[in-house]
């Protein structure tokens, strides 16, 4: 299919995902106002889904396009109020179908001491949902089901720090877990689902920030860092000046 | 009191009469007169500066998507089949009515396209529809009025 075609199809695409959430908006909004004589109790479900279908139209269009023909638009956002908790939301379905517990991912810790910085919130809601449904994807018994996010200042740079207590990452993998399209050995194993996009996108979303996604500790447990630079206090990414042909 | 009045300039902003429902864009309408200010739709880039041109119009703030038809303003640009007419007519805005402070509101999420749309004076936001339900749209007019 032509590279023009495929693009407008993608447009198509995204208005019933836009349409449909304003609509599930201004349900949700005349139901508050009680001007339904009805009660709808699933919201959150329907909202959860919604965001599905966007984050995969994103991913969909990284893969087809590549990275850095995608926009970056960054705001001043604070990552535990802003980012963390919708991605956490949008694994609810994820820890369902797995028997998980939402309740098991901690990441609330001296909440106030952690700064804004100028970041695209949309792809870096991404890179969490992904290192999220990573972990839940390779968690090795409900017990032991355990993620927790927390933070480190240093002298250049603001860390993200992601552990996880699932079945670890093989020594010698430590890389190829970043490359498109791979999947880990234990992924046949575990029977886990995925087409080997999500920790690659996941790096070159944070590359795009000016900073680095890397693997500190194989297991026990296994410790993602987000490595983003001190300079996104105060500006937001060179490297958001993208130049790319028109659609 | 109304908070503002906005010239919302849209293609998919068509009569409302025309379907039972109408189209998905009035729920933004419909979101900003919830938030208490006075929307004047324009399909389109002929509309909307013959609406910005009467006298009795003054607008506090314009709304504009990237993609829509050309119409007779912009037939003999380069509008890209009208994937850019929203640009041109942003940057007709800033020429003639210096003080218009513009919204983007788009689905084109091409990279360029949107590079170009910030580098325009007057735009002080950005938006993309799958980022933006219609409450948020309203906040967002809000705090640019605010400012």
């Amino acid at each position: 299919m032509k590279v023009d075609s495929m693009n407008k199809l993608a447009h198509e695409f995204r208005v019933p995902v836009v349409a449909f959430r304003a609509a599930l908006e201004r349900l949700q909004y005349e139901c508050r106002a009680n001007r339904y004589t009805f009660q709808f109790d699933h919201f959150e479900e329907l909202w959860t889904y919604c965001d599905v279908m966007k984050r995969l139209l994103l991913e969909l269009d990284a893969v087809r396009k590549g990275i850095q023909s995608m926009p970056l638009v960054p705001k001043k956002t604070h990552f535990f109020t802003q980012i963390i908790p919708p991605a956490v939301r949008f694994v609810k379905p994820l820890l369902q179908k797995k028997k998980l517990k939402a309740s098991n991912i901690k990441y609330q810790e001296e909440l106030h001491k952690t700064p804004e910085l100028y970041v695209d919130p949309g792809m870096m809601t991404q890179v969490i949902f992904n290192l999220l449904e990573n972990s839940i994807k390779y968690s090795a018994c409900p017990d032991d089901f355990k993620i927790k996010i927390d933070w480190n200042d240093t002298d250049s740079s603001f860390e993200i720090i992601f552990r996880d207590y699932g079945i670890g990452v093989p020594e010698g993998w430590e890389e190829k877990i970043f490359e498109s399209g791979t999947r880990g050995p234990n992924a046949h194993k575990y029977d886990v689902a995925g087409e080997g996009f999500g920790l690659w996108f996941a790096r070159e979303i944070i590359l795009r920030h000016g900073g680095n996604l890397i693997l500190r500790k194989h297991k026990n447990p296994t410790t993602f860092v987000i490595i983003l630079p001190n300079s996104l206090r105060n500006a937001p990414p060179q490297h958001s000046q993208i130049t790319e042909q028109i659609l | 009191m109304k908070k503002g009045k906005v010239l919302f300039v849209d293609d998919e902003l068509q009569a409302e009469q025309d379907e039972p429902h109408g189209d998905y864009m009035w729920y933004y309408v419909r979101a900003l007169q919830d938030a208490d200010f006075e929307v004047t739709p324009a399909i389109g880039p002929d509309e909307a500066l013959h609406k910005l041109s009467t006298k009795e119009a003054q607008f506090d703030l314009v709304i504009i998507d990237i993609m829509m038809p050309p119409g007779k303003t912009f037939e003999k640009e380069d509008t890209f089949e009208g994937l850019r007419t929203g640009i041109f007519l942003a940057r007709i805005f800033q020429e003639r009515y210096s003080e218009l402070p513009i919204l983007v509101l788009t689905n084109v999420l091409n990279p360029q396209a949107l590079n170009e749309t910030q580098e325009i004076v007057n735009v002080k936001e950005v938006l993309t529809k799958p980022n933006c339900t219609p409450f948020h749209l309203a906040e967002e007019v809000k705090h640019i009025l605010e400012q």
